[in-house]
């Protein structure tokens, strides 16, 4: 007569450890996924800056710091070994930066402009020179704005110079870098592309002038 | 105290399996990137916001092409869906139209060149065309006439590049017929 009882109760109590049981794998769950996404969300931020400290590496004062090639195994992965690049870091605390080149003609060269975590924010290629040129003057918003209105307050004869145009871009950072990439169509090219890529002006605004190339 | 003890259990495993979830999407390489062309799937930078391509990017400091500069994508099967095999011949044939140039190296499949001191990949400008044009590239481990991809006995993956193109303005139109084939033709 005891034993009916005690039996009608072996369900409830499974049922409660299947609960926990439950209940536990979905907490289980829940952390698993919480950490993946907020570990995913984070890796950006924690590893930053690890593409600008590897092509820091490379730079030079004045002109692109050409990549020792081959890309070996601590380069990052997943680029095209027929690419010479050059890294030219800015820094636009104390003065805008410019980049120029004479390009040369039927060459394949792109300028990406680099947020220091390695995101571009603006590329070009040898398409866009004007009159064979490529001059692109990077500044930070208030330098764009002070540039303006000191342009608005010159006289207008100054500016009729023969010089092309240069590419005013504005940079959410003071610091990144600039990456160079010209295409090594034929092996035989690499060195005078490498030459050329040495020719390539790159630096402080008030280094390099506008106008002092021919 | 039991239940205390369940929960730390509970909290330290879901962060190590969090975590190791992490590291595995990492590996595997997973994204959710949706543009592809047969066998080749975009690997340039034009869907940076997709939180699986930030980490991976982040975590090796790759620098994919930048909108502007041009288009990349990446082939680890064939277009018949099979892992590429370095004991197998391939042909890569089929028009390449939208770039400037464009490139197609062989790297291992953690996106490495290889140590070999065989031909790493074609450039636009180094491919024989027969008199109409059009040109074929067969890649084996052994010598082949024409344009010949020499493969080692490492797993690879073929990296395809387009130089100084707009193709990021019509994604949604790529279709087969105007990208490049790998057609797996014989296997050792």
């Amino acid at each position: 007569m005891r034993s009916s009882p005690q039996k009608n109760d072996l369900g409830p109590m499974r049922r409660e450890r299947l609960l926990i049981a439950c209940l536990t794998f979905t907490g289980f769950l829940c952390v698993t996924l919480s950490i993946h996404i907020v570990s995913i969300l984070a890796l950006p931020h924690y590893f930053g800056d690890r593409a600008m400290a590897y092509w820091s590496t490379f730079a030079t004062d004045g002109h692109p710091g050409l990549r020792t090639d081959p890309p070996t195994g601590t380069a990052p992965p997943f680029e095209d070994p027929a690419l010479l690049q050059g890294v030219c870091l800015y820094d636009l605390a104390s003065a805008p930066f410019r980049i120029h080149a004479t390009i040369d003609p039927g060459q394949f060269t792109s300028f990406a402009f680099h947020r220091p975590s390695g995101d571009a924010f603006y590329a070009v290629t040898d398409r866009a020179a004007q009159q064979g040129k490529i001059d692109i003057l990077l500044m930070t918003q208030q330098q764009f704005d002070e540039d303006e209105e000191t342009s608005e307050e010159s006289d207008d004869t100054s500016h009729t110079s023969a010089a092309p145009p240069e590419l005013r871009l504005v940079s959410e950072d003071e610091r990144g870098f600039v990456l160079i990439s010209a295409l090594v169509a034929r092996p035989s090219e690499r060195e005078r592309i490498k030459t050329w890529i040495g020719t390539i002006e790159c630096g402080k605004v008030n280094d390099i002038a506008h106008d002092s190339i021919p | 105290m039991a239940t205390f003890v369940r929960y730390l259990v509970v909290l330290l495993a879901g962060c190590f399996s969090g975590l190791a979830l992490t590291a595995l999407v990492l590996e595997l390489g997973l994204n959710f990137s949706t543009v592809a062309v047969g066998p080749w799937k975009d690997y340039s930078g034009q869907d940076i916001h997709e939180p699986y391509r930030r980490a991976a990017l982040a975590v090796t400091g790759e620098i994919p092409l930048a909108k502007g500069e041009g288009t990349s994508f990446i082939a680890t099967h064939d277009s018949d869906g099979r892992r590429l095999d370095p004991a197998c011949d391939y042909l890569f044939t089929g028009p390449i139209s939208q770039g400037r140039f464009w490139t197609l190296t062989r790297l291992s499949t953690e996106g490495f060149p290889f140590s070999d001191h065989l031909r790493q990949g074609f450039t636009s400008s180094e491919i024989l065309r027969n008199n109409i044009g059009n040109f074929d590239i067969i890649l084996s481990r052994h010598a082949r006439p024409g344009n010949w991809l020499p493969l080692s006995d490492a797993p690879f993956v073929l990296l395809l590049r387009l130089y100084d193109n707009e193709l990021y303005t019509i994604d949604a139109a790529l279709t087969a017929p105007v990208f490049p084939q790998l057609i797996r033709t014989k296997c050792a």
